[in-house]
């Protein structure tokens, strides 16, 4: 054990000192700083509150026969631009864990989860930094050969593999969690000075550091993927291409041909997970003797998260099997 | 207990839609008296390189078993490994680190101290180049700091792999001293090199290898002696009727510059050359004996012939 967390050290402290670990962070707070910026920029602080626009949208609305609290509901924040730090994770402009928004129990409609900024981001972080953390951390041992020269220290395959995983799934999460954490809080400035950071509760600041949590496994998870495929290519360049060809091709091909797949497909389950909204289905449905295809709830994000991670688990079984029995020259 | 047994150790490369490649081709070694150098020689493409990844447990052999310190290979990996030492090819270090960290980095998976790594750097002469990265190294001192991740461990038996590329002539003279050192101090040194005059000057005993095959191996000074490497060097006025004289004697004679022959390999009794130069009439200058060196046997034995394809 002693050894293992020796191992484990060395293999962490290569990883921190990895170009890549910091030019992802450095992108990262660098988004941050620029969406920050122009957003506070574009922001009209006297924008809010408009009552002449809540006016006309009362006005407007009234031809619908609507009743007094879905007019109020639709047009409290009418006309007003400013920046809602609520908005980092969905359109509330209330206070958050009055209005967060919450699946059915017993659902078949599908939930679509947190519509916020900070989850449109993470989707595309986690992707990221996964998928390039992960095939550049084992390319490069075999683009420099260096895997030889830790197998000459530790000659036990699995012992150096499950280190190595270890470290790709903390050290992803980590830029993951970090850069989504500093795309938050460039955007507070914003909403102090020029918007408000009203509704931000108790439960707003769970749901944010829980959200940019969830982006980090989810990140950590696809860079144990990604780290597999550099295994079997034996090149990051190879392991980058490949998950950006099942990206675009994939998805495309899961989409319109064996739609049946897309419950299991790891990326869409990542999405789901860390933005907490239901997997979709299709199913098949007669209605008044006709027959079509609608979207159902597959899972729960929970079991989306799960699914991930046992995707995950077998990619890095098939990671070990592989790393056992090739040569390494 | 042996440091180092190779029984009938084969490596076959599958290649799609060609007939395998063989690599190593049943080769024997065994090497049983610990505290010396052994030279590894051999061709480019000879096998040397493969061989010594099956013996560290990097590859697994097609047929045969390796055992090293007493360990099966590759199973055995874990305990050998421990108290060997290795550099092959070349030196992979993380290019962005400096030398310290690459070493730092090795040893906190064994827990060893920073104050020997500093001792080790010195032993290998990169003390002031230390915390200089990797990637601004020279060829030799990388390979300075490879033989530095060996020595790290304090190892039993240390296996390198042309430990002498790109060194210049200070380091080379510098590397074979560090390896009789190692020697000398009850080390196994298993050295593979190109550097013939180096691998006679410092090793104890020698095995070279040529398409996987083990084709001689010893003591230097036994295999040079041993071998139909000795010429003889006769000088003589008439080198044209001379050399058509020992020619229809049925020796193997060229010629050489200042009126010299070159007769190889030599008689056992040089007498028998003046003898018949004399019956024909032809009075010789001079007449010595020219000792035949590793690198003469090392070319006999694998026909001259160089691995690498221009």
């Amino acid at each position: 054990m002693k050894t293992f967390l020796r191992l484990l050290g060395s293999e962490l402290e290569r990883f921190l000192a990895r170009r890549m670990a910091r030019v992802l962070l450095v992108i990262a707070v660098g988004i941050g700083l620029l969406v920050g910026t122009i957003t506070y920029l574009v922001t009209d602080e006297h924008s809010a509150p408009d009552s002449k626009a809540v006016q006309e949208c009362y006005e407007d609305l009234e031809q619908w026969g609507l009743e007094e609290w879905e007019k109020e509901e639709a047009c409290s924040d009418w006309g007003d631009d400013r920046f809602h730090i609520t908005w980092l994770l969905g359109d509330s402009t209330e206070d958050w864990s009055s209005t967060r928004p919450t699946p059915e129990p017993n659902r078949t409609e599908p939930f679509g989860g947190l519509n916020g900024i900070l989850p449109a981001i993470g989707g595309i972080l986690s992707i990221l930094t996964g998928g390039l953390v992960g095939a550049s951390f084992f390319g490069a041992e075999y683009r420099f050969g260096t895997i030889e020269q830790v197998l000459l220290w530790e000659p036990r395959r699995n012992r150096v593999l499950l280190a190595k995983y270890l470290t790709t799934f903390i050290g992803s999460a980590l830029v993951a969690t970090i850069g989504s954490l500093a795309i938050s809080f460039s955007l507070w400035p914003t909403a102090v000075a020029k918007g408000t950071t009203q509704g931000a509760d108790v439960r707003f600041w769970i749901d944010l550091f829980s959200t940019a949590g969830r982006i980090g496994i989810a990140a950590g998870l696809l860079g144990v993927i990604s780290g597999t495929v550099a295994i079997l290519t034996r090149h990051t360049a190879g392991a980058v291409m490949s998950l950006l060809g099942y990206q675009i091709i994939g998805g495309i091909i899961i989409n319109i041909w064996i739609k049946w797949l897309a419950p299991w497909d790891p990326l869409y389950n990542a999405g789901a997970f860390l933005s907490e909204a239901d997997t979709t289905k299709w199913v098949k449905q007669s209605n008044f003797g006709q027959t079509y295809w609608t979207e159902v709830s597959a899972n729960s994000y929970l079991t989306a998260g799960f699914i991930t991670f046992a995707i995950a688990t077998v990619f890095a079984l098939v990671g070990f099997i592989v790393f056992n029995r090739r040569d390494v020259s | 207990m042996s440091i180092l047994k190779i029984s009938q150790l084969s490596k076959r490369y599958r290649r799609f839609r060609h007939s395998p490649t063989v690599a190593v081709d049943t080769l024997d070694l065994n090497i049983e008296e610990p505290g010396q150098v052994i030279g590894f020689l051999g061709p480019n493409g000879s096998g040397k390189t493969t061989t010594i990844r099956c013996m560290l447990g990097l590859i697994k052999p097609s047929s045969g078993s390796v055992t090293l310190l007493g360990s099966e290979m590759p199973q055995g990996a874990a305990k050998a490994l421990e108290k060997v030492g290795a550099l092959v090819e070349n030196p992979k270090f993380f290019e962005e680190f400096t030398g310290r960290r690459n070493l730092r980095l090795l040893g906190r998976i064994q827990g060893i101290r920073r104050k020997e790594i500093d001792q080790i750097l010195d032993q290998v002469g990169l003390s002031d180049a230390a915390d200089i990265k990797v990637k601004k190294y020279s060829l030799g001192m990388k390979q300075r700091l490879g033989v530095a991740a060996t020595l790290l461990k304090n190892p039993e038996l240390l296996v390198l792999d042309e430990p002498a590329n790109g060194l210049d002539p200070a380091g080379i003279v510098e590397m074979r001293r560090l390896l009789r050192d190692l020697g000398d101090s009850g080390k196994t040194v298993f050295v593979s090199s190109h550097q013939l005059g180096e691998i006679e000057q410092v090793c104890d005993e020698v095995v070279i290898i040529d398409h996987g095959k083990v084709v001689t191996s010893g003591p230097v000074d036994t295999i040079v002696s041993s071998s139909s490497s000795t010429a003889l060097i006769v000088t003589i006025e008439n080198v044209d009727e001379t050399r058509k004289v020992l020619e229809e004697n049925g020796f193997v004679v060229s010629s050489r510059t200042n009126n010299q022959i070159e007769i190889k390999p030599a008689p056992e009794n040089p007498a028998v050359i003046t003898q018949i130069l004399a019956d024909a009439s032809i009075y010789l200058t001079g007449l010595r004996s020219e000792e035949g060196n590793l690198e003469e046997v090392f070319l006999g034995l694998t026909k001259g012939r160089s691995g690498d394809k221009l």
